[in-house]
């Protein structure tokens, strides 16, 4: 895809509740939201020649902030140049009945491992178990294997 | 019943999520000053720091060379020094020469993969480079010593030696402790990057 300001911009516009959601999964306070969130326009704008459409963008997208997010030096301060992202609600702060659904769900998945979590993102997605293999790195099968382990976890989280 | 239950639990964590990006959907998040940093950022400061030592090691042979032949140290040394710093330079360049946005691209265990070989690679390098140095200053501290033997007036010699030689001692035992302490952070990391992707990848 071209390097161009419109087709980044067409980009982010059409994927940016996806980034969004993927950061907070992987996040725990909304600093490293932000962080990851920049993080991950970073490497979509420096990658974005480089992508050859052999995959749809949605994909590349998913590829993208599902890799920033997990190989993320979490140790390393807050980047200086970070800039608030832009919300008229706070989804942690807010005590709404959506936003403690929301807050279940990021509880629930964020005690998974990164990998899991990544397995289980893709799946609320709707993807196809060979979907999720093609972005995960992993057969089919073993998709099926992980998201009957996750599944247990999840219900074991429950019972406790 | 069990396995309705796990069905409900999931679904229930779907219908979460779709909760969660219409509200999402709603929200304007991406500003203008977000979009012109991203599109502004620098190269990654690791290729700045390659193209720094590119830049800056011709520059430093050239004042040891003046150091040397003033104070008449030997040329083994300096040449130990200019071929220990070009391959340092050299491995830093050819180990970090793809940039982390390209890696990204692909699947999460291969991203992985690499991104902890090139881990693994930048801590072997920086172990070489520790044990060039120690050589080093072990030996430029002997010639030092030797030139200050040589022919010295100042009265109180072994005093100043002794001192001299104890401030660079202690200098680059601290330099080594600090250098420790960061390989065993970057082992940390790379270990637990390790064991998750072998997690994922032994499924089969």
């Amino acid at each position: 895809m071209e390097k161009t300001e419109a087709n980044f911009r067409k980009l982010l516009n059409e994927h940016k509740s996806t980034i969004y959601s993927v950061c907070y999964m992987f996040s725990k306070d909304q600093d490293e939201v932000e962080d990851l969130f920049q993080e991950t326009l970073i490497n979509l704008w420096n990658g974005l020649d480089k992508f050859e459409g052999r995959s749809g963008t949605g994909t590349w997208v998913w590829r993208i902030a599902l890799n920033t997010c997990i190989n993320s030096d979490r140790k390393k301060k807050k980047r200086v140049d970070t800039v608030p992202l832009t919300f008229d609600t706070d989804f942690r702060d807010d005590n709404s009945v959506e936003n403690r659904q929301v807050k279940l769900l990021h509880q629930r998945i964020s005690r998974l491992q990164p990998f899991d979590r990544a397995i289980v993102l893709l799946w609320l997605e709707n993807m196809s178990y060979d979907d999720i293999a093609a972005i995960v790195g992993i057969s089919t099968k073993a998709v099926g294997v992980r998201l009957v382990r996750i599944r247990e976890q999840l219900k074991n989280m429950n019972d406790n | 019943m069990e396995k309705d239950n796990n069905m409900n639990e999931l679904e229930q964590m779907r219908e979460q999520m779709n909760i969660f990006k219409s509200r999402l959907d709603k929200q304007q998040i991406i500003n203008e000053q977000l979009v012109r940093n991203s599109m502004g950022s620098k190269l990654s400061w690791i290729k700045n720091f390659v193209l720094g030592e590119i830049i800056l090691v011709p520059i430093l042979l050239i004042i040891m060379a003046t150091f040397h032949a003033s104070e008449g140290l030997s040329w083994w040394l300096f040449a130990f020094l200019a071929a220990g710093l070009i391959i340092d330079t050299t491995g830093d360049f050819i180990i970090n020469r793809i940039p982390k946005s390209q890696l990204l691209g692909g699947d999460l265990v291969a991203t992985s993969q690499r991104l902890t070989k090139m881990k693994k690679q930048r801590t072997s390098w920086f172990i070489a480079g520790m044990i060039f140095v120690t050589i080093w200053l072990v030996w430029f501290i002997i010639e030092i010593v030797m030139r200050l033997d040589d022919g010295c007036n100042l009265p109180d010699h072994n005093i100043v030696v002794g001192i001299m030689v104890a401030g660079i001692a202690i200098g680059a035992l601290i330099g080594i402790f600090v250098a420790w302490l960061i390989f065993r952070k970057m082992q940390r990391t790379n270990n637990q990057l390790i064991e998750q992707i072998n997690q994922v990848i032994n499924e089969d």
